[in-house]
C-alpha cells in the first residue's frame, strides 16, 4: 500500500521500499547469471534471501540444527529447480512456496506453526524507538488476532504482514481461497488499527 | 471531520493489497483528511517495519551460505581478489599528452604570440586535471578495497592525526 508523498520523520525505515521492479530485475540477472554457471551470483542470490527462509525454518522446527538442515535443503533445491522458474511471480514468492513446501513436507518438523510475531523480540535491524514501538504493537495486535485461527491462516497472516507476499501470491503457496485470506488479513489491519490508536501512535 | 465517510475509507485502504496503488477517491480524502492520513502513514509503517527484518541481506562470508555453496560447488571461494587495475591505457593517453604538450611548445614556441600560447597551456593544464581525475574515479573500487589493506599501525596513526 504505497502512499504518495508520504515519507516518515523517522528515516531508518522509509515507506518507500525498493519496487518490486527493480527486486525482479536483480534477481532475474543473478538468476540468468547462476545459469551461466557462476556459483558467486548464486552466493549473492542466496544472501538476499537468507533471512527469510530461516525464519520461516524457525517456525517450523524447534532447533538451529534443523533450521541449518532446512536451509541447506531449500537452498539446494532452489539450485537444481531455478532453471524451471520462469519469471512469471517474484523470485521471493517462488522461492517462500518452495520453502514452505519443503517445511510442510519435513518429517522433523514441530506440531504446530509457531508465528514470527512471538519472535518479535529477536530483531537486529536499527529502529528508531518509535519504529520499534510500532513493530512491538504490530506484533502483538497480530498475535491477538492468531490465538483462534487455525495454522493455515496463521500461516497467512505471517506471509502477508512478515514476508510481503500479496493476497493471490499468499493464496497460491497455501491453497486458500484468495476472499477468506483477504478477510483474515482485513481484521487483522483493524485489529492492529486499534492498537496503534492504543498505544497513542495514531490518533484520532 | 465525517466519522461514517473515514470508517468507509480506512475500509476501503484494508481492503489493499500490497503495494497497490490508493485509489484516486482515497488518495482525495487523504489528502482532505489529516486523522485518516496519519492512521495511512502509521499502518503503512507498521507493515514496512514488520517485513523490514527478513529483506536485510546476509553477508556473502556467513557460515551457512558457505556450506552450501561448497555442496553445489566444491571449489566455490569468496571472491575478495582485487581485480588487477591495468594501466597499458592510462600510460599510452598520458605519453601521447605529454607528447602533445611539448611538440606544440617545441614547434610553436616563436611563430603564436604569449596570449595565444598561454591560452593553450590552460586548455592543456584542463585536460590533464581531467585526465587525473577520470583516472581516480575510473578506478575508485580499487583504491577503496586498497584502504583496507593499510597497516593498522598507520591506520591508528591517521586516526591520531585526525583527532
Amino acid at each position: 500500500m504505497a502512499l504518495f508523498g508520504e515519507k516518515n520523520k523517522n528515516q531508518n525505515i522509509s515507506i518507500f521500499a525498493p519496487d518490486n521492479a527493480s527486486i525482479k530485475q536483480r534477481d532475474m540477472h543473478l538468476i540468468k547469471k547462476t545459469l551461466q554457471g557462476n556459483s558467486h551470483a548464486f552466493a549473492q542470490l542466496i544472501s538476499f534471501y537468507q533471512n527469510r527462509v530461516r525464519k520461516l525454518g524457525f517456525s517450523f522446527f524447534k532447533n538451529q540444527q534443523d533450521v541449518d538442515d532446512f536451509e541447506q535443503d531449500v537452498f539446494i533445491k532452489v539450485y537444481t529447480k531455478l532453471k524451471t522458474f520462469r519469471g512469471d511471480s517474484m523470485f521471493s514468492t517462488w522461492l517462500t512456496r518452495l520453502a514452505y513446501n519443503t517445511a510442510v513436507n519435513n518429517l522433523k518438523r514441530r506440531d504446530t506453526y509457531c508465528s514470527l510475531s512471538e519472535d518479535i523480540e529477536i530483531v537486529d535491524n536499527n529502529f528508531t524507538p518509535e519504529q520499534d514501538q510500532i513493530r512491538k504493537v504490530t506484533a502483538k495486535a497480530i498475535q491477538e488476532c492468531i490465538t483462534q485461527l487455525p495454522e493455515k491462516y496463521v500461516t497467512c497472516l505471517d506471509m502477508y504482514f512478515f514476508y510481503d507476499i500479496s493476497y493471490n501470491d499468499i493464496s497460491e503457496i497455501l491453497d486458500i481461497p484468495v476472499n477468506t485470506l483477504k478477510s483474515h488479513i482485513f481484521r487483522a489491519k483493524k485489529i492492529i488499527r486499534q492498537k496503534l490508536i492504543e498505544e497513542k501512535i495514531i490518533e484520532v | 471531520m465525517n466519522k461514517e465517510k473515514c470508517k468507509f475509507y480506512m475500509d476501503l485502504f484494508f481492503q489493499l493489497d500490497k503495494s497497490q496503488i490508493l485509489p484516486a477517491k482515497l488518495c482525495f480524502h487523504l489528502i482532505t483528511c489529516k486523522s485518516c492520513r496519519s492512521q495511512v502513514r502509521a499502518l503503512t509503517l507498521a507493515e514496512r517495519t514488520c517485513s523490514a527484518s527478513i529483506k536485510k541481506k546476509k553477508p556473502l562470508d556467513n557460515e551457512n551460505l558457505l556450506n552450501i555453496m561448497k555442496k553445489i560447488d566444491s571449489s566455490y571461494q569468496i571472491s575478495t581478489e582485487i581485480k588487477p587495475v591495468s594501466l597499458k591505457r592510462w600510460i599510452i593517453s598520458g605519453v601521447l599528452m605529454v607528447i602533445a604538450l611539448f611538440g606544440f611548445s617545441f614547434f610553436n614556441i616563436k611563430s603564436i604570440n604569449d596570449s595565444i600560447s598561454i591560452s593553450f597551456y590552460l586548455v592543456f593544464a584542463s585536460i590533464i586535471t581531467i585526465y587525473c581525475i577520470m583516472f581516480v574515479i575510473g578506478n575508485m573500487d580499487f583504491f577503496i578495497k586498497q584502504i583496507d589493506k593499510i597497516p593498522e599501525k598507520y591506520l591508528k596513526k591517521m586516526d591520531i592525526q585526525a583527532l
